[in-house]
């Protein structure tokens, strides 16, 4: 597994226009290159051979982390480690924050970035989650212009996305619901910040303005799907439900048997991680439920 | 196809120019072409820590870091660490607390715990598990090199 990386041109870019130029001249087998943590070993490993690597950690839009109407606009080549710690993003999206926290260890997270990660297209990306559960969406610069889409229609499958000479230069999290509360939950097999999840849930819910029931649930799976996935089934499930540990419960379940889709693979059997996923939604429900009940009674 | 470049970068406060090839890594540099043995290869693929250095005060696993990338930064090893003819405190704190044993860990783990000390300068025991959980070692257990940090924390906080 070991070794050198095999030779490659490298750019600079220093504009996002530079950058997308390069790609239509490259024409193909160009590897964008932020962090690298993800790339470089891919290489060493030769499972990948760019002709080039095009550098886009000097083009100044792309580092920025800004508020934008109320939400929340990263550039796709922030580190995972400088979102994770930002003011803005701990008191206002403290379930991100969370999240991406758990993307590696210190120095895997001074390197690695947000859009690297989604573009990776891990069905295990560990920013993925929390990204769905919070509705967030993705923006993609290339040679015919701008667009926009949903993060739930980026992912295409293992390790693939719908980029196509494009750029992924900025992550867009709307406002959350004031009431809402989060958390994303690893399992791994160290229960360390290094471990690729053999499942993961993150949970983003609203109560209604009494506490009582569930006015809005979104929660998402990593690692049991070809690609981070809505658990729509166990969604509708809680919709307007009460808060209790029965409909937490049968949530729980029916993420486990309808949402889940997993595979067996070198981390784990598909049966442990249906079953691995009905704990983890169960317990990430419960501490949601905890933290709305606390709100409560303030 | 993997031309040269030319850089500069400032490694423990001396100015290098070097031409290096694109596929090199930092790690590649230090090692095979400076003689700064002290940051060591492990798995190469960012997962052990045995590599860390910090480039522009942030710790990062200088094996996925390209030496070109690094041109125009600032690069310290743990070369770099002793100044004056002094250890650095995590220096003397490993020493005295019996977290070196075959050292090939240390180098990356003082790494590591200096920039963790500098970003959060009284880390809990919770903290510093989680801040040094990229960096592996299979001699000590981990304890004396928990121990180690804290008291060099200690020690740094009271300004020694």
């Amino acid at each position: 597994m070991l070794g050198t990386l095999p030779p490659f041109e490298y750019y600079q870019p220093s504009t996002l226009e530079e950058a997308l130029v390069l790609l239509e001249r490259l024409d193909g087998n160009v590897s964008l290159f932020a962090g690298g943590t993800d790339l470089l070993v891919a290489m060493k490993d030769h499972r990948l051979k760019p002709r080039a690597l095009v550098d886009i950690k000097h083009i100044p839009q792309l580092g920025t982390i800004r508020t934008e109407d109320g939400g929340l606009s990263l550039g796709a080549a922030v580190t995972t480690r400088a979102i994770a710690r930002a003011l803005l993003v701990r008191e206002r999206f403290p379930l991100l924050s969370q999240a991406v926290r758990t993307l590696g260890s210190m120095q895997i997270g001074n390197r690695a970035t947000l859009g690297g990660n989604l573009s990776n297209a891990s069905p295990a990306a560990d920013c993925a989650p929390a990204l769905l559960t919070l509705r967030a969406w993705v923006k993609l610069a290339g040679p015919q212009g701008d667009r926009s889409l949903p993060l739930e229609d980026f992912f295409l499958g293992p390790g693939k996305t719908v980029i196509n000479r494009e750029v992924l230069t900025e992550v867009h999290v709307p406002a959350p619901s004031a009431l809402g509360r989060g958390i994303f939950y690893k399992l791994g097999p160290r229960g360390a910040p290094e471990d690729i999840c053999i499942a993961s849930v993150a949970v983003f819910a609203v109560p209604d303005a009494a506490g009582r029931s569930w006015e809005d649930v979104s929660i998402a799976l990593g690692a049991v799907a070809p690609m981070p996935i809505r658990a729509r089934n166990a969604e509708e499930a809680l919709r307007g439900q009460p808060i209790g540990a029965q409909t937490t419960k049968d949530a729980a379940q029916m993420a486990a048997e309808k949402d889940a889709q997993p595979i067996s693979d070198i981390r784990g059997s598909a049966s442990y991680r249906r079953a691995m996923i009905q704990v983890l939604v169960g317990r990430a429900l419960e501490h949601v439920a905890r933290d709305v009940k606390k709100e409560a009674m303030v | 196809m993997n031309e040269p470049r030319d850089i500069r970068v400032t490694i423990n406060g001396e100015a290098y120019s070097i031409s290096a090839a694109p596929n090199e890594t930092l790690l590649d540099l230090l090692r095979y072409r400076l003689g700064l043995v002290g940051t060591k290869k492990g798995c190469d693929i960012g997962d052990c820590g045995s590599c860390t250095v910090l480039v522009d005060g942030k710790a990062v696993n200088s094996c996925l870091v390209l030496a070109v990338e690094t041109n125009g930064a600032s690069i310290t090893t743990i070369e770099g660490m002793r100044s004056a003819g002094q250890l650095h405190p995590l220096q003397q704190a490993f020493i005295d607390h019996g977290a070196v044993q075959c050292g090939f860990c240390t180098p990356g783990m003082i790494m590591a715990a200096k920039f963790l000390l500098e970003e959060e300068p009284n880390p809990t025991e919770e903290d510093i598990r989680f801040a040094m959980a990229g960096n592996l070692c299979r001699c000590t257990g981990y304890v004396s090199i928990m121990k180690a940090i804290a008291v060099a924390g200690k020690a740094l906080r009271e300004g020694k």
